[in-house]
């Protein structure tokens, strides 16, 4: 299928829209859950759900959910076309907020567009409900040779991630925080600090020029960010003293062959003030800005 | 003898692609702005924050680019309302949406959605501006938290 070509990671807060609903849901605004909000279905009935259409290529994914866990929470049901991927159940005794889960070794075998369906259909026999409250949703390539590694018609003009969401691979950069005062409501960080702590996810990039921009944080103890496409560094932004919701950017980035590109951010260096290599990374989007 | 790279590719805006659902937080980046690139975060606000006008005058707008696939669309915003707020003028995918930011009082993480929107498939460049506003309104501010395209039928 010639020209068929997909973001691979492919992550968003579920509040920002749909396509079309099953049950009452609304957008909870939460000063204490990564995000600061989730989309949550109120009604909690059986089968309640939420549908967007994505274009997943024919590799390997994992889906990844950041959701509430609580007793009257239901168990989701994760479908691609009518078609059950997996379960993740968000029963707990206790509240708690901010939980990470994941389904892996999801392979698409046609490239195409997918009804992607999150639907409570059942429930733990201990919980009272079928309520879901996500904070995100995240589909990640993790393997398999893209269809049109050539590309013709692609989506590489802008890409957004939040890293907290999901990850395609890491080295010990790989703790979620959540943070009220902070944008997107957390980050990703390598909590030990340790040098060359990586965050490694793919995305497909066309030709022309590129601006590379982060939203990020430090203190005393942070590294710089060395901004990577394919293992080459691209430019570096220096987290040391930086504080909380700090901008950088990294322009004029050329690309001349398209394609799925192995991005990743890694504390490779630090400042000589610095004490440590943290890295806190809030956001990361490409730009294309120019041929 | 080298081949041209487009003769390799093959042509482009042929082939409906994967823009069917484009999730976007202008926060983390927009592609060029004037006046429109104040990051103004807040523990009440859906995402943690919204992209904020410079200042509030006349004129301000953001861009970025996105790849659509043909079909409908719905164009769905959450942002801010609140009294000194302008209205959005979003061009550039398929005719001209409007969304109206003001309100007597304050409204964090307002969601609202223009539907219907018939899009051809193909690289978009698409301008949020501010140059009109609510008579009651004081100002042309402007802050959003997201914007999002979601393809709702063929």
């Amino acid at each position: 299928m010639a020209g068929s070509v997909g973001q691979y990671s492919i992550g968003w807060f579920p509040w920002v829209a749909v396509k079309s609903t099953v049950g009452t849901w609304i957008r909870g605004a939460n000063s204490s859950v990564l995000g600061l909000g989730y989309f949550y279905n109120t009604s909690a009935a059986q089968n309640d759900e939420r549908i967007v259409d994505l274009y997943l290529d024919s590799v390997v994914w994992k889906f990844a959910m950041v959701a509430y866990k609580d007793n009257t929470r239901g168990i989701s049901t994760i479908q691609l076309d009518g078609v059950s991927q997996g379960t993740l159940d968000w029963y707990n005794a206790a509240d708690i907020g901010s939980q990470y889960a994941e389904i892996t070794n999801l392979t698409v075998t046609t490239p195409s567009v997918k009804s992607y369906k999150m639907i409570a259909a059942t429930k733990n026999a201990a919980s009272s409900g079928y309520a879901i409250a996500a904070s995100s949703d995240a589909w990640i390539r993790t393997g398999g040779t893209p269809s049109t590694p050539g590309g013709t018609d692609t989506p590489g003009y802008t890409w957004e991630w939040i890293p907290w969401m999901a990850s395609k691979s890491n080295t010990t950069f790989d703790t979620r925080a959540q943070s009220s005062v902070q944008f997107g409501g957390g980050y990703l960080t390598n909590s030990g600090g340790a040098q060359n702590s990586e965050v490694v996810t793919d995305f497909w990039e066309d030709t022309g020029t590129f601006t590379y921009g982060q939203v990020y944080g430090g203190g005393t103890d942070a590294g710089i960010c060395h901004i990577r496409i394919d293992d080459v560094d691209k430019g570096t932004i220096d987290g040391y003293n930086a504080g909380n919701n700090a901008y950088g950017t990294v322009v004029g980035v050329t690309n001349g062959t398209a394609g799925v590109k192995k991005f990743a951010v890694k504390m490779a260096t630090k400042n000589a003030s610095s004490t440590s290599f943290y890295g806190q990374l809030n956001s990361a989007k490409w730009t294309r800005t120019g041929a | 003898m080298s081949f041209p790279v487009a003769a390799l590719l093959g042509p482009r805006g042929v082939i409906a692609l994967p823009g069917y659902f484009i999730a976007d937080t202008p926060w983390a980046g927009t592609k060029s702005n004037n006046q429109w690139s104040t990051l103004t975060q807040g523990s009440t606000q859906l995402g943690g924050g919204r992209l904020a006008t410079d200042v509030s005058a006349s004129g301000d707008w953001f861009r970025e680019d996105h790849y659509f696939a043909t079909g409908t669309f719905k164009l769905a915003l959450v942002y801010r309302k609140e009294p000194s707020q302008g209205i959005f003028t979003i061009t550039g995918v398929s005719g001209t949406q409007s969304i109206d930011a003001y309100a007597a009082l304050e409204a964090l993480n307002t969601y609202e959605e223009v539907t219907g929107i018939a899009v051809t498939a193909g690289l978009k460049t698409v301008d949020v501006l501010i140059n009109t506003k609510n008579a009651s309104s004081i100002a042309f501010s402007g802050g959003i938290q997201s914007m999002a395209w979601v393809r709702t039928g063929a």
